[in-house]
């Protein structure tokens, strides 16, 4: 019995490592063209996987995400895409029934302690999380974490998550010019009412690049109100995979869609 | 449900229209398919038969792959690919605008003939500037012959028209021009017709961003009372009531969005095609309109 136990471990042990293997040259091929600087995700479909796959529980969808997050975030550390944004809860979900509300962010916040205590023991493998959106509207647990999170994981540089919760441009260019109004009455003198700068500079994404790529599971072929400011010159992917279904080949394809369209971009940059 | 939307005719009679007898029908009706099972509709005709031109018949019904009550109510299209269709058949660039200007005119005569209240479309983008000045001024020229030529035309059709973009750029003819068409079609209510020139909706946030600061610096207005609708009210769009597109298309197959219409877009559903814009058509807005109409749409919440 504990020889197959053991047989079963190295073979498993040998599997990845082939895995690991195959994946490193596919992704050397892949880095031959141009790599997106930053690729953010809409994450839709979780519910409907859970319902395809007969799963119990609101959450279950939600926690078979979690699982393809983290494969994600593997994939784009191992290509070197330098940041990556995460859609993971919208103003706009408040909508949906308290009920699953309450459980989603009950599994966010589980998430974000489990990772805190990884961060502790020092495993995080240089990824830094930044929470963008309105934190102020989380509960106190949630948002003393993601505080905590963000500060534990703040010298480490080898990819950058903005991980989007209680997020929508309307809601962060509201929140963006109130900040610069209230930033402007220090100085009453200023001529400059406002300007473009003032207002990227308060949004909650202005510490990272805008996306090159922006891909979306589930289907739908809409922003969602998920950085539509940032988004304005991005490349739109979309997929039927739900999001749990995403996958390496998905990933692939996106940055070999992304590599075509940049040179026709680059051709037509040459021409302006 | 029955719901019955007719264009003012001039005479008139009710009369059982038999389903085999219906060649054209004469104006636009929607009705619940046990309706249809029965086999009778309701008709109103403008007039007898063999009269040319009046304004009932007009009225084209909609194409049967539609249907009436998921019309969206706002399109917007970026009318990509002019540059490269004129490559494509060996022709200059200014052919590829003008035929652009035609597909342009059949897609405003469909929208308005289909129920569609508001159409934006996406002349002339900031970014645009850096293009040629002999290609520019072209455009430019184009525009407003063709606003000229098609101005009276769109007038009677009830057609209104607004411009939106930064206009401090264009030429005072132009401008002129422009001021007298939204002057005069401005009580207009059967499709508004939005062009955008000198236009992005960067531009568009931030000047509304603008005015709300200067409000605030002028002490009109508290800063904790700039909220989502405030902005929606100072940006350019508010010209109609109908500011936020259900289907935002665009041709070329180009996947991003451009700068166009960026606030008023977070819940647009996209529609990317592939054909180039002067061969975009009818049927290609029959394909975007109803793949618009198979999408479910739930606004960040959950359906059942």
């Amino acid at each position: 019995m504990n020889n197959t136990t053991e047989e079963v471990g190295e073979f498993t042990q040998i599997f990845n490592a082939l895995m690991s293997l195959m994946r490193k040259f596919i992704f050397r091929v892949l880095r031959v063209g141009p790599i997106p600087t930053n690729i953010s995700f809409i994450m839709d479909g979780n519910r409907r996987f859970a319902k395809k796959r007969n799963l119990e529980g609101i959450d279950a969808g939600h926690r078979a995400g979690f699982i393809s997050v983290k494969y994600i975030l593997q994939y784009c550390k191992e290509i070197g895409v330098p940041y990556v944004t995460l859609y993971a809860f919208g103003m706009d979900n408040f909508k949906r029934g308290p009920e699953e509300v309450k459980c989603l962010m009950d599994l966010m916040l589980e998430k974000v302690e489990l990772t805190i205590d990884q961060a502790l023991t020092g495993n995080m493998n240089g990824v830094r999380i930044i929470f963008a959106g309105d934190l102020n509207s989380l509960n106190e647990r949630f948002r003393a974490a993601t505080q905590k999170l963000m500060e534990l994981t703040e010298e480490n540089r080898d990819l950058i998550v903005v991980v989007c919760v209680a997020y929508s441009t309307s809601q962060e260019i509201v929140h963006s010019v109130r900040e610069s109004c209230l930033r402007k009455t220090k100085f009453r003198d200023d001529p400059v009412v406002l300007d473009v700068s003032d207002l990227e500079d308060c949004m909650y994404t202005s510490a990272v690049p805008d996306p090159d790529l922006v891909i979306r599971t589930g289907g739908g072929d809409r922003l969602s109100n998920f950085m539509t400011w940032q988004t304005s010159r991005s490349l739109l992917h979309r997929t039927e995979a739900l999001w749990p279904e995403l996958g390496l080949w998905h990933l692939v394809w996106a940055i070999l869609k992304f590599q075509r369209m940049q040179d026709y971009l680059q051709k037509k940059k040459k021409l302006e | 449900m029955l719901s019955l939307r007719v264009p003012t005719p001039t005479s008139f009679h009710l009369r059982r229209l038999h389903p085999r007898d219906i060649e054209r029908r004469d104006c636009f009706i929607s009705y619940s398919p046990s309706f249809v099972n029965r086999g009778v509709r309701l008709g109103i005709r403008s007039s007898s038969s063999g009269v040319a031109f009046t304004p009932a018949e007009e009225e084209e019904t909609l194409p049967e792959e539609l249907q009436p009550e998921l019309m969206p109510k706002h399109v917007a299209i970026i009318m990509d690919g002019n540059g490269r269709w004129a490559k494509n058949q060996g022709l200059q660039p200014w052919d590829g605008h003008r035929a652009g200007v035609e597909a342009l005119k059949e897609i405003v005569e469909l929208s308005g003939k289909w129920g569609i209240q508001v159409l934006t479309v996406f002349a002339f983008s900031t970014d645009n500037w850096i293009r040629p000045r002999i290609e520019i001024d072209f455009l430019f020229s184009l525009f407003e012959r063709s606003l000229k030529t098609e101005f009276q035309k769109l007038a009677k059709n009830n057609v209104r028209i607004s411009i939106i973009g930064d206009s401090s750029k264009l030429p005072k003819s132009l401008l002129r021009l422009i001021n007298e068409v939204e002057e005069v079609t401005k009580h207009n209510t059967r499709l508004q017709l939005i062009v955008a020139v000198g236009y992005s909706g960067k531009y568009d946030v931030l000047q509304a961003c603008r005015g709300i600061a200067q409000r605030v610096k002028d002490g009109e207005i508290d800063v904790d009372e700039i909220d989502e609708r405030l902005i929606e009210q100072e940006l350019e769009t508010n010209c109609t009531d109908f500011p936020y597109p259900d289907l935002l298309i665009r041709t070329s197959g180009e996947l991003r969005v451009s700068n166009f219409l960026l606030w008023q877009l977070a819940y647009t559903e996209l529609f990317f095609a592939q054909e180039l814009w002067p061969d975009f058509g009818r049927s290609g807005y029959i394909e975007a309109l109803m793949s618009f109409q198979q999408r479910q749409r739930r606004f960040g919440g959950r359906k059942s």
